[in-house]
């Protein structure tokens, strides 16, 4: 018989999931103890399960039909079984076996923690980029967040409309920004299930400079300045506004932070 | 190449997650290819970014909230590369000096083979300095001076 071991412990990276690492070799003879760990968990009320399998030579047909059975028993309770650090080898056998549409392959324990975040608690994820006043660089900054949130589920629409919006902002905030300090616009994306929010923020050369800047910005998202479209300039946070579903403005000590949220299309 | 003797810098902060990796790859090499550096120069950077943010990722055991953070520092001829996350893990800390210092880790059958750190070999390859500080989370700065040879 050939070498297999497992272990059950409680993820420590996030206390709602259990890990069940698996070593060795998964023959057809392995179906009970598979069987019998999973149906354990389930009895004490854990449902949601990482089975680790970076130490798995091989998978056999009835141990990967018993992975399915376990998945299906913790789907109907709630939860969710997470198939974590596959080789390449295992993953191809197991793609041959139309194991995609079943199981998502995630490399990391991380990586499962951040999937069952994602579907269960929306915490969102967040994305941080600091740069200095170069024009130029906002074309790659909005197709970065572009990416991202086609990544999360959200439309070619959506997505464009957000490209749009840090585009406005990005410039805006260069424009207007300070360039004589270092990293002086900020660009934070959160991206959760339904909506993104995004702030954008450029560093002025005073607090007073922030305080007029903001103001400016209140007059015109309030409409008491009125929009002509002859102007030059000031069209753009008119069509972040539409683009958008809320906007504001605040001043933050010598920081002009603009915050929006989009909602995902449905 | 841009006239810039000023260090500008590009800070990403991102989640642990190994696919977001392409897009911060991408766009921290597109952003250095901006500032004149050719196309050899910016793919050596692209590969060496990838490798240091997936060891990060795979390594730092982030937990959700933490980030990854790559700081670029860009100047006239070359590109200093900062990726940060916020464990330190001693293990993997003492592999990747290790593989820094060229310490071979592992045999298996006849083949004398680096058991981890074959990506961070190729990043010692690719760039002219690589060093690990644990003085605050853990950072691996990559240091990289454009050469002719980087001309393309």
């Amino acid at each position: 018989m050939r070498n297999f071991k497992l272990s059950v412990d409680r993820c420590t990276i996030h206390d709602s999931l259990i890990v069940i690492r698996f070593k060795g070799s998964l023959d057809a003879d392995r179906v009970a103890s598979i069987n019998e760990v999973v149906n354990g968990v389930i009895a004490s009320g854990d449902f949601f399960v990482i089975a680790e399998m970076s130490d798995v030579s091989f998978i056999s047909s009835p141990a990967f039909g018993e992975l399915m059975g376990c998945k299906k028993r913790l789907v109907e309770k709630g939860g969710n079984l997470y198939l974590v650090g596959l080789d390449t080898e295992n993953r191809a056998k197991l793609r041959l076996l139309g194991a995609e549409k079943i199981f998502e392959f995630l490399p990391t324990v991380s990586a499962a923690v951040r999937r069952y975040h994602w579907d269960n608690e929306d915490t969102g994820d967040t994305f941080r980029i600091l740069l200095p006043t170069i024009l130029s660089y906002i074309p790659e900054i909005r197709s970065f967040f572009s990416s991202i949130v086609r990544q999360k589920g959200y439309s070619k629409r959506d997505a464009f409309r957000i490209e749009a919006i840090i585009d406005e902002l990005g410039n805006n905030a260069i424009e207007h920004g300070d360039p004589g300090v270092t990293e002086p616009v900020e660009i934070i994306g959160k991206v959760y299930r339904y909506k993104i929010e995004l702030s954008v923020a450029n560093r002025n050369s005073g607090v007073s400079q922030a305080n007029e800047s903001v103001r400016e910005i209140n007059n015109r998202l309030k409409g008491d300045t009125s929009f002509n479209l002859n102007e030059k300039r000031g069209r753009g946070v008119e069509l972040v506004k539409m683009l958008c579903d809320e906007i504001s403005a605040a001043a933050e000590d010598d920081k002009t932070v603009i915050r929006i949220i989009k909602k995902k299309e449905v | 190449m841009e006239n810039s003797s000023v260090p500008q810098s590009v800070t990403i902060d991102f989640p642990g997650d190994l696919e977001y990796i392409p897009d911060v790859r991408r766009l921290l090499s597109n952003l250095i290819s901006i500032k004149g550096f050719s196309r050899r120069f910016t793919f050596r950077m692209e590969i060496i970014i990838d490798e240091l943010c997936s060891n990060a990722v795979k390594f730092g055991r982030l937990k959700v909230g933490e980030f990854v953070t790559v700081k670029a520092n860009v100047k006239n001829e070359d590109v200093t590369l900062h990726v940060s996350h916020p464990g330190v893990d001693s293990e993997s800390v003492a592999k990747l000096n290790n593989a820094i210092s060229d310490v071979v880790t592992e045999d298996i059958g006849n083949r004398s083979i680096m058991s981890d750190g074959r990506g961070i070999q190729i990043v010692k390859i690719l760039c002219d300095k690589l060093v690990v500080d644990t003085s605050q989370g853990t950072t691996v700065v990559a240091y990289k001076r454009w050469t002719p040879n980087d001309e393309l």
